[in-house]
């Protein structure tokens, strides 16, 4: 049965049951979007370092527009890291971490670490001593999670412990940190190596546009969804608005739709939204009242006051 | 297969500082260039590694993993 029929269903039965049931006819496609997100953006990124190490281009407009494309390059590893580029097609999981590595090359980071820390993040959102997001989320301001998210993982940090903690008590989160740990080696070195032939193009095309687009993800992706909410699964993530198109936030607005169900794919959210809202109010979801019965772009801009 | 792992183990221990001593000082270095018309001296370019890796020490020490 199609969302559109089961939407429209008297929404009587808002059972745990007949939540899945329309959830499921959301899940499962490829999610070519991100794939073309990933591998363009990155594709971009090398051409903006060749256009202004050949001085096509200034190399303050190299900043600028490296750090547009590098602010792009997390969210197909995050799609990645659930699934979402392979969908229901076991024979193409190699897409989820090949594409999930290639995006985050202007991040420098490693996707099988980013998606280890990144489940945990799922299964223990907002409990301070097990989600790997916790310090850089419940803040007071969104500056202290612009900088708290690049000094999280001091070797003294809270995350280093939970990480610790993790890797004694799950093998495969062990397996996939140590996997993970070869490439941010790789990464290190490749700046090292880069730097010392281009090393004002390596800072203002590299290190700076990183630096910004981790910080952006800090905001964005983990405190305006999670900051201050209780644990639980229908608790922990709110619906928010800052007066800015859904685009520039990468719909991270609607995020919350996301940590209820996991395996939609990114780009289906809205409709995921539309056809879930009965059950979403129903289950006392922060917000969730006051989502319009449609969700376009910029919908939720005017219903929400902050 | 021990050289791998003493370097790997190397490399995580002391990664921050070859950052800070590579990384940095190459860019300190670079950067020094637009203010200083002698910069290609070997004092400056000694200065510009040296606060590289004093950079590079004070991260390892003091926990300033941003720096990479």
């Amino acid at each position: 049965m199609g969302v559109d029929k089961l939407a429209n269903q008297d929404y009587q039965d808002l059972s745990i049951e007949q939540e899945r049931k329309v959830a499921r006819t959301l899940m499962g496609r490829i999610e070519w979007e991100m794939i073309v997100i990933g591998l363009g953006q990155c594709a971009l990124w090398v051409v903006i370092w060749s256009l202004v190490v050949q001085s096509i281009i200034p190399l303050w407009a190299g900043f600028l527009m490296s750090t547009i494309t590098t602010a792009f390059s997390y969210l197909p590893s995050h799609a990645g890291q659930h699934g979402h580029l392979s969908g229901k097609h076991k024979n193409l999981k190699w897409l989820n971490s090949v594409v999930g590595q290639i995006s985050l090359i202007p991040l420098a980071q490693a996707h099988d670490v980013l998606k280890a820390t990144h489940l945990k993040h799922h299964a223990h959102t907002n409990d301070p001593e097990r989600d790997p997001d916790y310090g850089h989320t419940h803040v007071d301001h969104w500056w202290q999670s612009a900088l708290n998210v690049h000094l999280q993982t001091g070797t003294d940090g809270k995350l280093a412990k939970m990480v610790e903690e993790f890797s004694i008590e799950d093998p495969s989160f062990k397996q996939a940190m140590e996997r993970g740990g070869l490439f941010s080696m790789l990464f290190l070195f490749a700046q090292m190596v880069v730097v010392v032939f281009y090393p004002l193009e390596t800072l203002v095309l590299w290190w700076l546009p990183r630096k910004l687009a981790t910080s952006f993800i800090g905001i964005f992706f983990s405190m305006e969804p999670h900051s201050k909410l209780p644990k639980g699964r229908y608790l922990d993530t709110r619906f928010w608005s800052n007066g800015m198109p859904r685009f520039f936030n990468h719909s991270m607005q609607i995020h919350v739709m996301h940590h209820m169900y996991p395996n939609i794919c990114h780009f289906d959210e809205p409709k995921a939204i539309e056809a879930l809202l009965p059950f979403m109010i129903e289950r006392g979801i922060p917000g969730a009242d006051k989502v319009p019965e449609r969700v376009k772009l910029n919908s939720l801009l005017t219903n929400f006051s902050s | 297969m021990k050289i791998v792992t003493l370097f790997f183990e190397h490399i995580t221990n002391w990664g921050l500082v070859w950052f800070g001593l590579i990384f940095w000082g190459s860019i300190f270095n670079a950067t020094s260039a637009y203010y200083f018309q002698n910069s290609h001296e070997f004092g400056f370019v000694l200065l510009a590694y040296l606060l590289g890796l004093i950079l590079g020490l004070l991260a390892k020490y003091r926990g300033w993993v941003w720096i990479n």
